[in-house]
């Protein structure tokens, strides 16, 4: 290809892909390198935050019988710190990274559902701006950041503080379930062809495992949270063991999703270190295979391990040994990442600049922080430390030394790419040998403090204690820390200004994203490239496999990206993508006023808002808009054919894989509905279980007044199984392109959806119990009225499907938004068998 | 060679969902049956049999899942482009071993340690 034709191409794609400039472009942009740098630098803005709260914290430790700040005021900075940290920072600026550099990695030219991806992050600022409201009304959170009940409950804590915290937690699980989606559909369906599942980027692994994880974790969250705030406004009894509630379910609750959480915020940072070593050592990573394991084995152990938080609280021997067990064995894991990457250095001709700096850094930490973590496995050794200083030292070095030390070798390490400008190593090193130091002296004493006894959580202690010189010193070392952060942020603003200017691969790295220039095109690639190595810019003249950079198709016809299968990577499909769009932004303001108006009880400001946030999701998925899943489906292309674009250039099979949504047999839509029904059936999974774990427990008798009347449940279970029966008779019309019978079948579908929601209601009138009566009653409520609002949901989806059968947008070859919405309802379905069976008939069964 | 993503998949992280499934209903179980009256404390009895059978079967379940694995592997050893597959079922067969060994871990607890107080 000429430069001329080339240049062309370019400026064809920069057309198509380029986000409009003034704010209503800036507001609308989906391109996820825009979105990935926004999470970091909004990740930071939180940080600093976070680290001021320590600061004032630490100024208060400082010496003995200090009045800094008030204990009010001290609870509320060690809760949102916490918040802050791990919810605000931790994650977000690891979505961050993976945003902006996975389809760079793997060769795409956006992410599987860029909308979304914009969604996720406005919906993070606005749970952030949530949060910290309750700063600007004096209502910060301050029972902790696991805010264990009873302190938290109503009783105790009656002001709105632990309502920003749950409904903050609720709605920030927005966000990070929309990413979480997002990444896994990336993975498995957007890799460039040839990328096999053995040559993606470490990095890949690592936020995978933990997207996998926030799926079957966070629900947990999500569960306790709704019920804590349903017990603080709605007098239900969830944790009131006055009325057969149980407080320590909140501690299962917490801690089924807590632990992972833990795993969550550390393995892509644990990655992106397996992805900067091979080209700070010079070469590729010691075990590959064995590090990729680990990874996914520490995400899995991780979901065993919740209870040993719970040590304390008297347990069967036989959990104590499980769970200690499964605490152990995650140091092998581990510990096997931490040889691949000392094997690595030892092997590699290392090149000693500021990013292998904090990488060792970071290698040192996370052996001290898994050393000092490891043996609290150990439950006699954790009940002489709980909720001490030691574990406060622990926590620490695991946290910051695993994601913080990480993420700024990265900012060091992708600084270049991101904004074509190299870091100033002199200030660079400076800012790790201040963090470095500092963060040891500040956090190491801690663990004697622990050891001697302080507990965390206090806000003053007395001279005679014994704790003052440790404290003095973690105080000392904390503003040390601060000092070398500050040169970090310095270096970040003096070097994108006037930093030197980078090249398309300043550190001879080998994989894809630096194969493009700094910073990179709105596009991309301007051509698709075929990958046959995990390092492709390494490839030597000699090898029996070459990746091809260069002469792919460039799919410049609007925007298109190439669609692959999960293992192989072999393409399946270019896939029409989504533009630009101001809905996910009008979206989450809506969202954000829907959650100040459940904060303080305005159920009018609530009501309204809900109703904009519907609106804004009709709008976002209207037939009418332009959503590019809507447009006209091309023939599938076959040998012969000309290429996918005129302007490409032949390539293999790429060059035969036909356009369009309606070709792809398994499309990322189905992928994400699916994804979407494992997150949800995990929350109804955490809500039964919460329900057999209060009727085992609970101090009060159970069923008050007896097992729920059949006489109205049986017959609409019925109705709901039949509709699930109806919409399935109307799928097949539809393939069948019998569009009349379809549109019959969905209308017959949501009439029996209807009817199932109003006999809900008959027969939540009639039962002899309320919600308030005891927590019987409230799990009954609250779980079949979940139900009810899938139910709710489920109508309102089929209503669009219907909306779209009536303006000719689906058809017998397009109908995946049908079957995605026919999935979703079979799920609600399937739900309610569990639903039936647990509520109704297993009380008459004696279990 | 033919093997489908679906045999790779399940191979690779069965014994990880049987691990899972364990990690739910044992100690789960185990702590509902320590609720109940006293003669289900006893050290060989019924609700230690439960916990037994079930241990028992996560780790048939881990083992037919590394067997999945070695077979595949034995497979695809000489294919000059499954590469991909030899990555999964090689993976599948570590990831297994570590929960064979996670649960015989646990199942020697249950010999070792009082099923309820």
């Amino acid at each position: 290809m000429t430069e001329i034709a080339e240049s062309a191409v370019s400026r064809r794609l920069r057309a198509i892909w380029a986000t409009p400039a003034g704010i209503a472009g800036s507001l609308a942009t989906v391109d996820h390198k825009t979105i990935g740098i926004r999470y970091v630098v909004t990740a930071m803005i939180f940080l600093i935050l976070g680290g001021v709260e320590a600061l004032v914290m630490r100024v208060q430790l400082a010496r003995p019988d200090a009045g800094f700040v008030s204990p009010q005021l001290y609870n509320e900075l060690f809760t949102m710190h916490g918040v802050t940290m791990l919810f605000l920072f931790a994650l977000p600026v690891l979505s961050g990274f993976s945003n902006y550099l996975w389809p760079l990695m793997i060769g795409a030219r956006d992410m599987a559902f860029p909308r979304i991806n914009a969604v996720g992050y406005w919906l993070f600022v606005a749970a952030g701006v949530f949060i910290y409201t309750s700063m600007a009304t004096g209502t910060m959170p301050n029972a902790g950041w696991f805010n264990y009940v009873p302190l938290s409950s109503a009783r105790y804590i009656p002001r709105s503080n632990i309502d920003y915290f749950a409904l903050g937690m609720i709605f920030l699980g927005l966000s990070t379930t929309a990413g979480a989606i997002n990444f896994v559909v990336t993975f498995f369906k957007m890799r460039a062809p040839g990328m096999s599942i053995d040559r993606v980027p470490i990095l890949l692994w690592g936020t995978v495992t933990v997207s996998v994880s926030i799926l079957f974790a966070l629900p947990a969250l999500t569960a306790s949270c709704l019920l804590l705030y349903l017990d603080r406004h709605f007098g239900m009894h969830f944790f009131d063991p006055d009325h057969g509630g149980q407080p320590l379910l909140w501690q299962h609750l917490f801690w089924m999703f807590g632990h992972p959480w833990v795993y969550i915020v550390v393995l892509p940072a644990m990655s992106m270190a397996s992805d900067m070593l091979p080209t700070t050592c010079r070469r590729p990573l010691i075990g590959y295979t064995y590090v990729a394991l680990a990874t996914v084995s520490v995400g899995i152990l991780g979901f065993g391990v919740w209870v040993h938080h719970m040590f304390a609280v008297g347990l069967s021997p036989i959990s104590l040994s499980f769970f200690s067990g499964a605490s152990m064995a995650i140091a092998i894991p581990s510990a096997v990442s931490v040889f691949a990457w000392i094997a690595t250095m030892w092997y590699g001709r290392p090149v000693r600049n500021t990013v292998l700096l904090f990488i060792a850094g970071f290698i040192v930490l996370f052996v001290i922080g898994g050393v000092d973590g490891v043996v609290t496995a150990s439950a006699p050794f954790d009940w002489q430390v709980t909720d001490s200083y030691y574990i406060v030292a622990h926590l620490h070095y695991v946290l910051i030394g695993i994601n913080v030390f990480p993420v700024i070798a990265g900012v060091h390490y992708w600084f270049p790419k991101a904004t074509g400008r190299l870091m100033s190593e002199r200030l660079g090193r400076l800012s790790f040998w201040l963090m470095f130091l500092g963060f040891n002296i500040a956090f190491f004493p801690m663990h004697f403090l622990g050891l001697l006894g302080m507990p965390r959580r206090i806000y003053t202690y007395a001279p005679w204690q014994g704790w003052a010189m440790w404290n003095l010193v973690a105080t000392i070392g904390s503003f040390t820390f601060a000092l070398g952060f500050l040169v970090f942020v310095i270096n970040v603003w003096r070097s994108y200004r006037k930093g030197d200017r980078a090249s398309a691969n300043p550190w001879g790295a080998g994989t894809l994203e630096w194969s493009v220039s700094s910073p990179p095109p709105p596009y991309n690639f301007v051509q698709i490239p075929r990958v046959a190595s995990r390092h492709p810019l390494w490839e030597g003249e000699d090898d029996d496999r070459r990746s091809v950079l260069d002469q792919g198709p460039a799919l410049d016809d609007g925007h298109q990206a190439v669609s692959t299968t999960a293992l192989e990577a072999r393409p399946t499909a270019i896939l029409p993508m989504p533009g630009d769009s101001l809905w996910p932004f009008y979206l989450s303001v809506a969202t954000l006023f829907l959650f100040y108006g459940l904060v303080y009880d305005s159920f009018v400001v609530a009501g309204i808002s809900a109703f904009a946030v519907a609106a804004c999701m009709v709008g976002w998925l209207w037939p009418g808009a332009s959503i590019a899943q809507f447009d006209e489906p091309e023939e599938p292309r076959e040998a012969g054919d000309p290429p996918a674009t005129t302007s490409s250039m032949p390539m293999s099979d790429l060059s035969l894989t036909p356009v369009g949504i309606a070709v792809e047999p398994h499309p990322p839509g189905q992928w994400a509905m699916a994804l979407l029904i494992v997150t949800e059936a995990s929350l109804f999974a955490y809500l039964l279980f919460s329900y057999f774990y209060l009727d085992v427990l609970s101090p009060t008798a159970w069923l008050p007044g007896g097992a729920p009347a059949l006489r109205i449940a049986i017959p609409n279970t019925a109705i709901l199984l039949s509709s699930s029966v109806v919409l399935y008779w109307a799928e097949r019309r539809l393939a069948a392109k019998d569009v009349t019978r379809a549109k019959w079948g969905l209308m017959f579908t949501m009439l029996l959806g209807a009817l199932f929601l109003c006999l809900q209601g008959v027969e939540y009138a009639h039962e002899p119990f309320r919600p308030q009566s005891n927590a019987y009653g409230s799990a009954f409520f609250t779980i079949t009225g979940l139900h009810g609002a899938h139910v709710f949901v489920g109508l309102l989806l089929l209503g669009v499907v219907l909306t779209m059968l009536w303006r000719g947008k689906l058809s017998s070859e397009r109908r995946h938004f049908l079957s995605n919405a026919a999935l979703y309802w079979h799920f609600v379905d399937a739900v309610w068998i569990a639903v039936f069976a647990s509520l109704y008939l297993a009380p008459r069964l004696g279990l | 060679m033919r093997v489908s993503s679906w045999t790779l998949w399940l191979a690779a992280f069965g014994g990880a969902v049987a691990w899972a499934a364990a990690l739910l209903i044992v100690p789960t179980a185990g702590s509902v049956n320590c609720l109940k009256p006293l003669s289900h404390t006893a050290r060989f009895g019924a609700t230690w049999l439960t916990l037994a059978a079930l241990t028992g079967a996560a780790l048939v379940a881990c083992c037919v899942a590394l067997g999945v694995n070695v077979h595949v592997l034995r497979k695809a050893r000489r294919e000059p482009y499954a590469d991909h597959v030899r990555f999964m079922a090689f993976g599948g067969l570590l990831l297994n071993v570590a929960f064979i060994l996670s649960l015989a871990f646990f199942g020697a607890g249950l010999f070792l340690a009082p099923v309820c107080q």
